[in-house]
């Protein structure tokens, strides 16, 4: 009895430790670091007007679309099943090429199998290029 | 010189009792309706040797890091003598593991092997059939190219549509919040190590099963097996030689033509994983291509539930859904109509994701087929521009 015991909490911490061993990290998200794309540093003269491109920024992938002077940022990863949705300049919508889900310019979805908006942020473009709002 | 080692080793080991248990086992006679379709579990298992094999030699070249993976395939491919025909080998040998896998399941749904007293052999089946698709799942996030590492993020982001556990799940298998590094270290270890283990496992106790069992008869479970000389006597051919001939010729047959698809079509590779752009017309392995395509027609949760309850379906079905002690197939007409109604669904579904988000000539005609797989005529000026 006293061996089965000790045998199974030894295996018991055994597996715990491997699990806490194989637990994801987690990055830290935060407000004010420049967003990157593929070239470095993301500024808004990197975007033609009434274009849209994906860069890194904070915990995640943000779609930056300019509008003239405005710049609208959006969450970059299709609520639906993971991939990195676009901004189509033409039909003026965020599209995802995986499985169709539209978007509108705040994140509402317009159709396709996604239920969830595309959550918004607010971007300033500074010295140091285009950063998340605090 | 032989006889003297064998004698060592009889009086430590007792050879020649083991090599008569063999013989006998070897020699036990088959029923009567075993045809071309039973050596399908030979081929697999010579395929699953190749594969180990030619795994080992990609090993020795394979870099398994976000930065290095895709430049040491491409290295493989174009650079290393005969580099493009051992991957050819293991990539068209995966195909065939698992097409001949699931044709290998039908024909034992087909014929009944899946019932009374051989229940627990078929569970190892479906299991094998897991680690087999499991294989193939983490060995597509390899080459770390965009379609592999797309296909890969709709495959954990589905996961993760699993209920309560699903986020977990999926975070805990990516190692991260999102495909990465660190989920190609995960996926290798995965790849080279633990399924491969469980494939030994599973193999082992499988074929054991097999030969301790035997093949199972056509008729009804609730009626004795037949014995030896009952099986001689309806003609049943002993598996050494006979049969064994058989499953070598058909060793022969689909390692040839494994070949032939290595030599005349080796795998390509896409440009290297970019997590800032999707691709269009982005899409998984053929086999999890109805899984896919499930995906756009029914909300995420419900969707993912599909692969898992089928496996679940399969492990339950000699013990809930089909316990009649009939075997034949032509007194299960029942059972078959509602398989061959799942098979039709599942084809039909992959036919559609085939064909889904591409354009298409049929008899002279073209047609956009839209993500869902409905086909829209092209008019004759928008093909030229499209």
């Amino acid at each position: 009895m006293l061996l089965g015991v000790s045998m199974l909490a030894a295996l018991t911490g055994f597996a715990g430790t491997a699990i806490a061993y194989l637990m994801p990290r987690r990055g830290k998200a935060g407000a004010g670091a420049a967003l990157s794309g593929r070239a470095g540093v993301l500024r808004v003269e990197d975007i033609d007007d009434g274009q849209g491109t994906v860069a890194r920024g904070g915990s995640g992938k943000i779609l930056v679309i300019r509008q003239g002077t405005d710049l609208i940022g959006l969450h970059a990863t299709c609520t639906h099943l993971g991939c990195t949705v676009a901004w189509n300049g033409e039909t003026g919508q965020v599209e995802c090429p995986c499985h169709g889900a539209r978007f509108d310019l705040r994140g509402q979805v317009l159709s396709g199998p996604a239920r969830e908006p595309l959550q918004q942020v607010t971007l300033v473009a500074t010295e140091r290029g285009i950063e998340l709002a605090s | 010189m032989f006889s003297r080692i064998r004698g060592w080793l009889d009086e430590r080991l007792d050879v020649e009792g083991a090599l008569a248990l063999l013989d006998r086992n070897l020699r036990k006679r088959l029923p009567s309706h075993v045809n071309w379709l039973f050596t399908i579990g030979a081929v697999l298992t010579a395929l699953l040797i190749l594969q180990a094999l030619t795994g080992v030699l990609l090993m020795v070249y394979y870099k398994p890091s976000a930065a290095a993976a895709h430049a040491s395939v491409e290295s493989i491919a174009y650079d290393i003598t005969a580099g493009w025909f051992v991957r050819g080998l293991h990539n068209w040998g995966s195909h065939l593991i698992v097409l001949l896998a699931c044709l290998h399941m039908l024909r034992v749904f087909l014929y009944g092997g899946y019932k009374k007293p051989r229940e627990l052999n078929w569970v190892v089946g479906v299991l094998l059939l897991a680690v087999i698709v499991g294989f193939g799942f983490t060995g597509y996030l390899l080459p770390w190219d965009q379609v592999s590492y797309w296909g890969t993020v709709v495959a954990t982001e589905a996961l993760a549509s699993i209920p309560v556990l699903g986020p977990f799940i999926s975070e805990f298998m990516m190692g991260a919040a999102e495909v990465s590094d660190a989920t190609l270290g995960r996926f290798y270890v995965l790849h080279v190590i633990l399924l491969p283990a469980a494939l030994a496992v599973l193999m082992g106790l499988h074929l054991f099963l097999i030969r301790y069992q035997g093949i199972s008869p056509l008729s009804r479970t609730d009626e004795p097996e037949p014995g030896p000389e009952q099986l001689a006597a309806a003609g049943g051919k002993p598996f050494f030689p006979n049969h064994t001939l058989v499953d070598l010729a058909a060793c022969y047959i689909v390692v040839g033509l494994l070949v032939t698809l290595a030599l005349l079509a080796p795998p390509g590779l896409g440009e290297p994983a970019d997590p800032l752009t999707t691709p269009p017309g982005i899409k998984p392995e053929w086999y999890l291509l109805p899984a896919y395509q499930l995906l756009k027609y029914v909300p995420e949760a419900v969707g993912v539930q599909a692969p898992p309850l089928f496996l679940l379906a399969l492990i339950l079905l000699p013990f809930l859904l089909d316990r009649s002690p009939e075997r034949h197939p032509a007194r299960r007409p029942r059972v078959l109509a509602a398989a061959g109604l799942v098979l039709v669904i599942i084809l039909a579904l992959g036919l559609l994701g085939h064909f889904a988000d591409t354009r298409r000539t049929i008899m002279g005609k073209t047609y956009q087929f839209d993500i869902l797989g409905r086909p829209a005529q092209v008019a004759p000026a928008d093909e030229v521009s499209g």
